[in-house]
């Protein structure tokens, strides 16, 4: 899938997993905005649009359903991240394309070509 | 008035007693005399001021530890203890004439137990008839064998009677739950401790299942007595969920059981009862589930990890890079994540010290030039995300100043300090000063070090990072605010 002049939302709150991400996904043409916490997340997301999310579920400790029904809400295509696969998504979420950590860019790829057709359908 | 069992009269059972011509004897449950009627004085030939609040056994005295001592003793007690009568049929108990001497008697009694108005206090009637006479006659007439035949029956009795205490005491203190129902509406007949600690203080014996526990009829065990009772079936029940109310608190209580419906069935077929037998496994399940709880968390702290390295190769073998130096550099970062992981294992992964990832990250990046830091701060435990982000930073900001700062030169010293501000124990700030290297400049580029050094740790609103490329060396100031526990 191109993502060429994509606006990426990405929120990771491991540094360095966080930084090679940004670099994959600007390295392939997108734009990306990586925030490490939730409540960076809801400004961004206040501020900006954006084409597609990739969300961490765990964050610092604190699962990001809610930050997900936020993000959804705004009409934003959105894949998850995770070292835990699907077990721990709640019901609604059990369909949201996942990311299982560490992932490759073909992975990660698919996953957000999904999630934007899904949202197209 | 007396009351005995559950029948009260009005007729004074006290002066009825007393006119008996057949010796009666009240003992109170310590089996002190309360009370006899004349033909007990005169059988046993004492005065009454001499027995009224003396202990039968300091009264009439016996060898401790004989037989008849010990027969007689025995069956008080368990008057005292079941509230059932018990009978002697043949006891000697050697009585003392009033000049001292003992003079040889058989007797034959009767120990009634009776209860005092309120019925907190139990009271032992003894009827004992004198039969040394006829003991005597049967003996001179050869009649012993009659005897010893009543003895053996006794002794016989005696024996069934200490068979059934014992197996009733076996499954009194069996470590597992058992009740015995009866009957198609599950009227409990008998029930363990175990049963009843489960259950909690509640009313058992004669009542049925679905009055004493009305909270597991909607759970559906009354179905399943039903079922087990109509069709003669067990039922096994693996690990099942009961939740019982607490008599006074009305709390919930969550408990998981492993048990057993045992249906018994008479000789005809017919089911006449249902034994409840089982353990609560509570503790186990629970352990099991927090343990499955544990390993996912470990399976996504491995993922997390391992995307962790795959980013830190990523950003360290870049395409200009010189390959053999890309591979220390790797090398070291792995070894400062790894020092981090040791630290956090430690505490079981809950936190580390700030003062310990400080000096193990410093101690691990310059080696002997740790001698040339001064590390100060207090003990502030870091969550364990937090703790991982500070090994970073440090490791990156120790090789930066080997490179270009502080530590590049021979005489350069680095400065660590932290501490609590802003009146919040959850907001910290670390300022790493370098003095003595040679003039540092703003670099042109944006390696992965100083990359991961702006970014802090991001964790909140109050997070910031200031780097200054002062004169005399790097300043980097980082504020960042702890996660509430």
């Amino acid at each position: 899938m191109n993502i060429e002049g994509l606006h990426l939302l990405l929120v990771e709150d491991e540094a360095i997993i966080g930084f090679a991400l940004e670099d994959l996904l600007s390295a392939h043409g997108a734009r990306t905005t990586l925030v490490a916490n939730i409540a960076s997340a809801r400004q961004r997301l206040a501020q900006d649009s954006f084409d597609a999310a990739i969300v961490d579920v765990n964050l610092n400790g604190e699962f990001s359903y809610p930050l997900a029904d936020e993000i959804r809400a705004t009409g934003c295509p959105m894949v998850f991240a995770t070292g835990y696969g699907y077990v721990t998504h709640p019901d609604h979420l059990i369909d949201t394309p996942t990311v299982e950590k560490p992932y490759s860019l073909d992975a990660l790829l698919a996953a957000l070509s999904r999630a934007m057709r899904d949202h197209a359908g | 008035m007396l009351v005995l069992g559950e029948w009260r009269l009005d007729l004074d059972f006290q002066l009825a007693l007393a006119s008996s011509p057949n010796p009666y004897v009240m003992l109170d449950h310590e089996l002190e005399i309360v009370w006899m009627n004349d033909a007990y004085l005169r059988v046993t030939m004492r005065e009454r001021d001499a027995l009224i609040g003396r202990m039968i056994f300091d009264a009439f005295p016996s060898e401790p530890g004989s037989d008849s001592r010990e027969l007689l003793a025995r069956s008080l007690r368990r008057v005292i203890e079941t509230g059932a009568s018990d009978e002697l049929a043949l006891i000697r108990y050697d009585i003392e004439r009033p000049d001292g001497s003992l003079e040889v008697r058989y007797w034959s009694a009767t120990h009634t137990a009776i209860a005092d108005r309120t019925g907190a206090k139990r009271y032992i009637l003894q009827h004992t008839v004198d039969v040394t006479e006829l003991h005597e006659l049967r003996q001179l007439r050869d009649e012993m064998g009659v005897i010893r035949r009543a003895n053996a029956v006794q002794q016989q009795n005696r024996s069934l009677v200490d068979e059934s205490r014992r197996l009733f005491d076996f499954f009194e203190q069996a470590p597992g739950f058992i009740a015995v129902l009866s009957g198609p509406e599950h009227r409990f007949q008998m029930a363990n401790r175990a049963y009843r600690d489960l259950v909690g203080k509640r009313a058992l014996i004669g009542n049925r299942v679905e009055e004493v526990l009305p909270e597991i009829v909607d759970q559906g065990f009354i179905d399943i007595l039903d079922q087990v009772f109509a069709t003669g079936q067990a039922y096994f029940g693996r690990q099942e969920e009961v939740t019982l109310i607490e008599d006074q608190a009305n709390d919930a209580r969550q408990r998981f059981l492993n048990f057993i419906f045992q249906p018994v069935v008479n000789a005809d077929g017919t089911t006449s009862g249902i034994i409840v037998q089982g353990y609560d496994v509570t503790d186990e399940v629970l352990t099991r589930e927090r343990q499955a709880l544990l390993v996912n968390e470990l399976n996504h702290r491995v993922k997390n990890t391992l995307a962790l390295v795959q980013g830190l190769a990523q950003q360290t073998f870049t395409e200009n890079a010189e390959v053999k130096a890309s591979r220390a550099t790797f090398d070291a970062r792995l070894r400062a994540l790894a020092a981090a992981h040791n630290l956090l294992t430690r505490e079981s992964w809950s936190a580390a010290s700030i003062r310990d990832i400080v000096i193990r990250s410093v101690e691990a990046a310059v080696g002997p030039a740790a001698g040339r830091f001064t590390i100060m701060g207090p003990d502030i435990a870091l969550p364990p995300q937090f703790a991982v982000a500070l090994t970073m930073i440090v490791h990156e900001l120790c090789t930066n100043a080997m490179k270009y700062g502080a530590l590049s030169n021979a005489a350069g010293r680095v400065r660590v300090e932290w501490d609590q501000v802003g009146g919040s124990d959850r907001t910290f700030a670390l300022t790493w000063k370098e003095t003595g290297g040679p003039q540092v400049c703003e670099p042109t580029g944006r390696g992965f070090g100083t990359r991961l050094i702006r970014r802090g740790f991001a964790s909140g609103a109050a997070d910031e990072v200031q780097l200054a490329f002062e004169a005399d060396g790097l300043r980097c100031e980082i504020k960042a605010e702890l996660p509430r526990q």
